[in-house]
């Protein structure tokens, strides 16, 4: 199912979230995710595509038909909540055919049918066996899975997560993560998931919108986000990230009273540069190549990579600069060594 | 307490002493105030044999008591059951202008003497009341009549089922409802599938109290009563005229009864909790 949202503005919420003139398309079999900090709006959002919170103003439009009268429990969304909410009075398997078993009279399925639909949706998720269990004895991994077979369960048009794997430790997190995307490309369902953790939204969605203070920044693909962010507060969400105030003269870039070395001409207009941790070079003093004279504060171990913090010598923040783990252990860097910060590439607004 | 000896650490042991004594404290401040009445009145409904006893407790009047206590605590503890329940499910999903208003006002009959409680039914539905004659004109009798008694319990064990179930559901938030609702399920379906589900031990245990209560209700009921005999007697009232007229023996008799519901209603609700404390959820949870 296709999805589109125009104009979709509310009013502070009683969580004092608000959402201000949202535009975006979701094309059928899509999967988004909606990614911002905390208190952005994007959960707010989310409820609003499935009709648990009512818009002041704007559109959504299922498949091109205005959903605005449809109530919550006919626009035939599956939905699953951040704690999974999952009815602790039922078993595993009357949780997965509750949506079935709740439909009127004449287009409810026997209740044979229901229960064999329920053990097909609980072994699509890997759950079979766990059909008499209640949701007291299953792991968090594992409850987080009956919701999502439950909410599949009515066949929704689309499928709506709210911070899927949040309530789950980092381990069960990146395995579940795999099995999502997984699972969305084997039922086809649209999918649009609430997150705010860049790393799951770029690894896991064809295309992110990124949410902030109720506005919709950008939404593009985790390419294009990552590559050219559209605006300061992406670049600054997503990734660790250097930021220069700078007055720009003729291609030149004032930084702190010195020309910034860049490795092109600095546009005219530009009053702020981003300059991605790995995007900026720690050089030996007395290389070649020109940057910020300076000297290493910090060494601090990131997974493949080294983090160094370089305080330079023109005054101002400190820097964060990246060094493949690899390069580090030939050549490694402790605190206090001289450092040049050389800017490899940079976004300009 | 699964812990004892060697496995304690000594700072912990040294506090068995003052642990003892709080205990054989706790438990002789039970003896004393609660088993030993309790037992007296057992021994004094039986002090002139078993057959004193059964006389007393069939004798016409104190069945009439007993019949009208029954009538009277099955129609409040229905009325309290559905108004519980309904105020309950609206203060704790949903918002709406009075909310805080309404939460104080359930507690009124808890603040209030229940003599007042009976006094100002007297001042709404007596012989000089607001409607009193209007009342009595059309045949409608409320005080010193069964409707008074029946409205003056539900008064006062108005509380208790809203009492247990508001913060029962607060604490379980509207996310169940709202999946129910995602998943297609109608506003009864979600009321008797979900919510009703969820909270059924914390309304049974608000069931229970009320229901204790109501058979025990004595000031507000004394005052809509009239004490008629046979008619407008609950237990409490019938137990109270016996003792007026000294005639002990059957006045602990039907007092004993009393006592054996609320046991009864004790054991319930020590059953209801330890089946609420596993695994299904249910007061507190």
């Amino acid at each position: 199912m296709r999805i589109d949202i125009c104009n979709l503005s509310k009013a502070f919420d009683s969580a004092g979230r608000a959402l201000n003139g949202i535009d975006m398309s979701i094309a059928d079999g899509e999967l988004v995710a909606l990614l911002g900090p905390s208190g952005s709006g994007k959960t707010t959002l989310l409820r609003a595509i499935a009709g648990l919170e009512t818009p002041d103003s704007g559109e959504i439009l299922f498949d091109g038909e205005n959903v605005a009268s449809r109530d919550v429990r006919d626009r035939n969304v599956g939905f699953v909540f951040q704690s999974y909410a999952l009815f602790k009075t039922m078993t595993v398997q009357e949780n997965v055919g509750f949506g079935l078993s709740v439909r009127p009279r004449a287009t409810r399925p026997p209740k044979a049918e229901i229960a064999a639909r329920a053990r097909e949706l609980l072994r699509l998720v890997q759950l079979d066996g766990l059909e008499d269990r209640t949701p007291a004895q299953l792991s968090g991994g594992q409850r987080q899975r009956v919701a999502l077979a439950r909410a599949l369960a009515i066949d929704p048009g689309v499928l709506l997560l709210d911070e899927p794997f949040g309530a789950l430790d980092a381990k069960v997190r990146k395995e579940l993560r795999g099995w999502l995307r997984d699972l969305h490309d084997r039922t086809g369902h649209t999918t649009v998931f609430v997150t705010h953790d860049q790393e799951e939204a770029l690894e896991l969605a064809d295309r992110v919108a990124v949410i902030n203070r109720g506005r919709l920044e950008q939404i593009a693909t985790p390419a294009e986000l990552y590559g050219a962010p559209a605006t300061p507060f992406i670049c600054e969400f997503l990734g660790s990230v250097n930021a220069f105030d700078v007055t720009a003269e003729g291609g030149r870039a004032l930084w702190r009273g010195h020309a910034l070395p860049l490795p092109a001409p600095c546009p005219a207009g530009a009053a702020r540069l981003f300059v991605r941790a790995h995007e900026l070079a720690a050089l030996r003093p007395g290389s070649a190549q020109p940057g910020i004279p300076g000297s290493v504060e910090g060494v601090r171990l990131s997974g493949s990579h080294v983090r160094l913090d370089i305080r330079a010598a023109w005054g101002g923040p400190l820097l964060e600069a990246e060094v493949p783990i690899l390069d580090f252990d030939s050549h490694p860097w402790k605190r206090g060594d001289a450092a040049v910060a050389a800017i490899l590439a940079f976004r300009a607004f | 307490m699964k812990l004892s000896g060697s496995t304690r650490s000594a700072a912990v042991s040294e506090g068995r002493f003052a642990r003892a004594c709080l205990l054989a404290l706790g438990l002789a401040f039970l003896a004393l105030f609660l088993l030993l009445p309790l037992a007296a009145v057992f021994a004094e409904a039986l002090s002139k044999g078993l057959a004193v006893y059964a006389a007393a407790v069939a004798e016409p009047d104190a069945v009439a008591a007993i019949r009208l206590t029954l009538l009277v605590t099955a129609i409040a503890v229905a009325c309290n059951l559905v108004f519980g329940l309904a105020a309950s499910w609206s203060v704790a999903k949903f918002s709406f202008p009075g909310k805080s208003l309404l939460v104080t006002l359930i507690d009124l009959p808890f603040s209030v003497s229940p003599v007042i409680s009976g006094l100002i039914y007297v001042l709404l539905f007596g012989a000089h009341g607001v409607f009193g004659p209007w009342l009595r004109a059309h045949g409608v009798e409320v005080i010193f009549a069964v409707p008074g008694i029946v409205l003056a319990t539900v008064f006062v064990t108005l509380p208790f089922v809203a009492r247990e179930l508001i913060p029962l559901m607060e604490a379980q938030g509207r996310g169940d409802e709202e999946v129910a609702r995602t998943l297609g399920a109608s506003g009864w379906q979600i009321f008797f599938r979900v919510t009703l589900p969820n909270v059924k031990w914390g309304l049974l245990y608000g069931v229970l109290l009320c229901n204790a209560r109501a058979m025990g209700e004595f000031g507000a009921v004394s005052v809509v009563s009239g004490h008629i005999r046979g008619l407008t007697n609950t237990m409490p009232l019938h137990v109270e005229i016996l003792y007026n007229e000294y005639n002990f023996a059957a006045a602990f008799a039907v007092a004993s009864l009393l006592a054996l519901l609320a046991l009864l209603t004790l054991a319930l609700k020590t059953v209801l909790e330890a089946r609420g404390a596993g695994p299904a959820g249910g007061p507190g949870h």
